[in-house]
């Protein structure tokens, strides 16, 4: 495997592993493993290989085979899997929020740092494909970009645009919960108003209102609504809203909100499950605290799992991996776990047709391990996104200056 | 103003009264609750805490006590795949604090015994039993020069809360570090001796004032309260550990010039970038207490230290005793800190002893941390390997009591 063949650029010398994909597409070839996890259903433990051409996954049989004739990557007793799908971040961004709390037209793309440490550090645990949306510290906050963790240019990592709104329905300081939602109605009803005299009176009102751009995009259902709701209250107002107005997208919880699954399962309403997935609740009365278990309680309640990283915990471990082994260690089964990190928050983003399984006619978005996943003695060797290889832990310069530290040489040696 | 700020110093006194009231006063049910309950964990692996491993063992629990042999009349637990493991040891606990973490209006405050710092019924002792830890040694933080003595807690008890191990040795803690100078500076006016004129200003002030107490309790010079050297000829004597909180080399450096100089054995606290002298600290046999982990999202640690996440694994390579801890982060966090150090090299085994016997014997808590027979019966059931994030902790034994049993946790299958 030429490094020349690949494009291989190292990123403004930041990441020697992270290489920026060449415009065309690499060639057809076959990608070999001991173990292929699917995420559609099929684990293929005896061996499995996939055929990828242009881009995209063309083929998966079990066995190593080559029927198809193609140069073959033969990755031994490694495991294969889909790239993980991180359903919910602010990664990449310096600040989450504007502090006007209205801004329906701010849009991710113009806060993005491609160079961002939170995209390769994405690539070395496994995940090809994120939404980065903002925060929940204004009523609208502006809207969200479904993108993969490689390129120089916010447009050249987007997967899917117009992915989400984000709209918190839990009140600002200061604010109630009744003022929040009345500004919301009152913001929603306003861009109503402005969609019906678009048609009326001034056809290019809209095209110069960004504002209205994106409020009237969402009323219309061509942009998800991105209901952010910490409190079980918070889910009845956001599915009560999303009625009033019509409004498609899905929740995104934080841990209280956990006791409102029961009424999201009878909505069928989707949903992200708060990044913390064991929580301590505290009675207020009698002070006796219990911890909750929540993607048990999602799956015992008949939601579909969707995990997110969880970027607070101490020492920014909690990547999707190991959010999904604590969710095995609630309960749940190695499967119902791969798919909340896979083909579920792709299926939320509405990005399912293209990412989250190896599943023929998706995009060769493969990533290696050197075992199992769910075991944090495994790392991710390599990452392909749309069948370029974007990632090789054994070129990864700057993994091994974390692992191994500094050498005392002369200077310059460290280099 | 005045009279508010006594007002809450009135309110503050009284509260830490009633939590030490109810710290001191046996509980109604503690007759019996003293009345140990005798168990059998049968067909379980154990895991020893010294290395060991067997697949098929049985193990009793019986009057505080493991016996490697089933006893009479006692409850059988019988769980499928289950891994008996000994409690984990967090021997630098910050957590539970009341108030500061350290007596910071002077300098040497070796009387300060950390039985009092913290309030035994704070949330962060259970949250600790719950991930398995059953000992937390607590420690004063290093916010001065000698910040004082340990006590070691059983972190969680039937009586709903953490109890100090009765005789458990008490180790003084120092620190050459940033943090026993940070924030002091010389007086612009006024008496030197005001609390409000602090020393030492600098790294070299840190350590001159620590020789100058060392050597005034060796008798190499004079001293000026002779009553308060008295931990400190412990220390000289080898009656008692030197620990000491450092970060950086020159900080390693200056805790082993120091050592040298007054001829007393240290251990080393945090020790980011130790691994830069293990050669000499294997020969020296100067044990280290390692964590936690930097923020791997930045690479840098704490006093803006090097990161190597490899420190364990060449540590424990070169010969040095190494043992893990949460520290700072909170002994929560103690599993997954050994979960991550098998995630940068070191074998499952070694990263258990790291948890378990090795803090236990520094700490001179020579019966715990380890499956022997005889020893205190300080041990955790888990549904599979405890340095595992899908392994579930099913049943926390302390001191020969159930503290937490969640053997009837049903893993419920989900569609």
């Amino acid at each position: 495997m030429s490094a020349r063949r690949f494009g291989m650029v190292a990123l403004a010398g930041l990441v020697g592993a992270v290489v920026a994909p060449s415009a065309a597409h690499a060639e057809d070839f076959v990608l070999q493993a001991g173990t292929v996890v699917t995420a559609d259903g099929d684990v293929l433990v005896d061996g499995g290989s996939v055929f990828v051409s242009g881009g995209v996954v063309k083929e998966i049989k079990p066995g190593l085979v080559n029927p198809w004739g193609a140069e073959v990557r033969s990755h031994g007793d490694a495991w294969l899997l889909p790239g993980m799908v991180e359903a919910h971040s602010q990664g990449g961004l310096e600040r989450a929020n504007e502090t006007a709390p209205n801004t329906p037209f701010v849009s991710v793309l113009d806060g993005l740092d491609p160079l961002s440490p939170y995209f390769e550090n994405l690539l070395r645990d496994g995940v090809t494909t994120v939404f980065v949306v903002p925060g929940d510290a204004t009523l609208i906050g502006g809207q969200g970009l479904v993108l993969k963790p490689i390129g120089r240019t916010a447009e050249e990592m987007i997967v899917r645009r117009g992915a989400g709104l984000k709209i918190a329905l839990s009140p600002r300081s200061g604010t109630s919960r009744m003022a929040q939602l009345a500004e919301l109605r009152r913001s929603l009803r306003g861009a109503r108003t402005a969609e019906g005299r678009q048609v009326v009176d001034d056809p290019d009102a809209t095209a110069r209102s960004p504002r209205a751009e994106a409020l009237t995009a969402l009323l219309a259902g061509t942009l998800p609504a991105v209901m952010a709701c910490n409190e079980p209250v918070d889910v009845a107002n956001a599915l009560r809203v999303m009625e009033e107005f019509g409004l498609s997208g899905f929740l995104s919880l934080g841990t209280a909100a956990r006791r409102a699954l029961p009424e999201i399962a009878k909505r069928g309403v989707p949903c992200v499950l708060a990044a913390d997935l064991e929580p301590v609740e505290s009675n207020p009365e009698t002070g006796r605290e219990v911890r909750r278990f929540l993607a048990k309680e999602c799956v015992d309640a008949g939601v579909p799992l969707v995990i997110q990283a969880n970027e607070a915990s101490p020492y920014g471990m909690r990547s999707l991996w190991y959010q999904a082994a604590v969710a095995v260690s609630q309960g749940l089964t190695r499967e119902q776990a791969l798919r909340g990190v896979t083909v579920n928050p792709a299926r939320l983003l509405g990005v399912d047709e293209r990412v989250g399984s190896i599943t023929a006619g998706k995009d060769a978005n493969l990533v290696v391990w050197t075992g199992d996943p769910l075991d944090p003695a495994s790392w991710v060797d390599h990452v392909y996104i749309e069948g370029e290889l974007v990632y090789e832990r054994a070129k990864d310069r700057k993994l091994k200056r974390l692992l191994d530290g500094i050498s005392l040489g002369r200077p310059g040696d460290d280099d | 103003m005045r009279r508010a700020t006594r007002l809450v110093g009135l309110i503050g006194a009284l509260s830490c009264a009633a939590a030490l009231t109810a710290a001191l006063t046996p509980s109604h049910s503690d007759a019996a609750e003293r009345e140990r309950q005798s168990l059998v964990f049968t067909g379980v692996t154990v895991l020893d805490g010294l290395g060991g491993v067997d697949e098929d063992a049985t193990v009793s629990v019986s009057d505080g006590r493991l016996r490697l042999a089933p006893v009479g009349d006692a409850r059988t637990v019988d769980v499928d795949g289950a891994f008996l493991a000994p409690g984990f040891v967090e021997a630098n606990g910050r957590l539970g604090y009341v108030s500061q973490e350290a007596e910071i209006t002077r300098e040497l405050t070796a009387w300060i015994d950390a039985r009092d710092l913290a309030d035994p019924t704070a949330r962060a002792f259970r949250e600790a039993a719950l991930e398995g830890t059953t000992t937390v040694v607590l420690a004063p933080g290093p916010r001065n020069l000698v910040s004082g003595l340990s006590q070691a807690f059983h972190a969680w008890t039937r009586a709903g809360r953490a109890e100090p191990i009765a005789d458990a040795p008490k180790s003084l803690h120092a620190a050459i570090s940033r943090s026993p100078s940070i924030g002091n500076f010389p007086p612009r006016r006024g008496p030197t001796t005001s609390i409000y004129a602090r020393r030492p200003t600098t790294r070299m002030g840190v350590v001159w004032l620590l020789r100058q107490v060392f050597l005034s309790a060796k008798g190499v010079q004079k001293a000026t309260n002779d009553a308060d050297l008295a931990p400190y000829r412990d220390v000289l004597d080898g009656r008692r550990p030197l620990r000491v909180d450092c970060h950086r080399l020159q900080d390693v450096n200056a805790t082993l010039r120091l050592a040298d100089e007054a001829g007393m054995n240290v251990v080393l606290d945090g020790a980011e970038e130790a691994y830069l002298r293990r050669d000499d600290l294997a020969k020296r046999g100067v044990p280290v207490v390692l964590g936690p982990f930097p923020d791997v999202r930045t690479g840098i640690g704490v006093d803006f230290t090097d990161t190597a996440l490899r420190n364990a694994t060449m540590l424990h390579e070169a010969g040095v005793t190494v043992a893990l801890s949460a520290g700072t982060s909170g002994a929560r966090w103690l599993r997954e800190q050994g979960m991550f150090a098998v995630r940068y090299g070191l074998s499952r085994d070694d990263a258990l002893a790291a948890m378990t016997s090795v803090p236990a014997d520094l700490c001179g808590l020579t019966d715990r941390g380890r499956i022997v027979d005889g020893a205190a019966a300080d041990v955790v059931l888990w549904s599979g390997h405890p340095l595992l994030p899908t392994s579930r902790m099913l049943m926390v034994v302390v001191d020969g009591e159930v503290v937490f049993d969640r053997t009837g946790f049903v893993r419920k299958e989900a569609q």
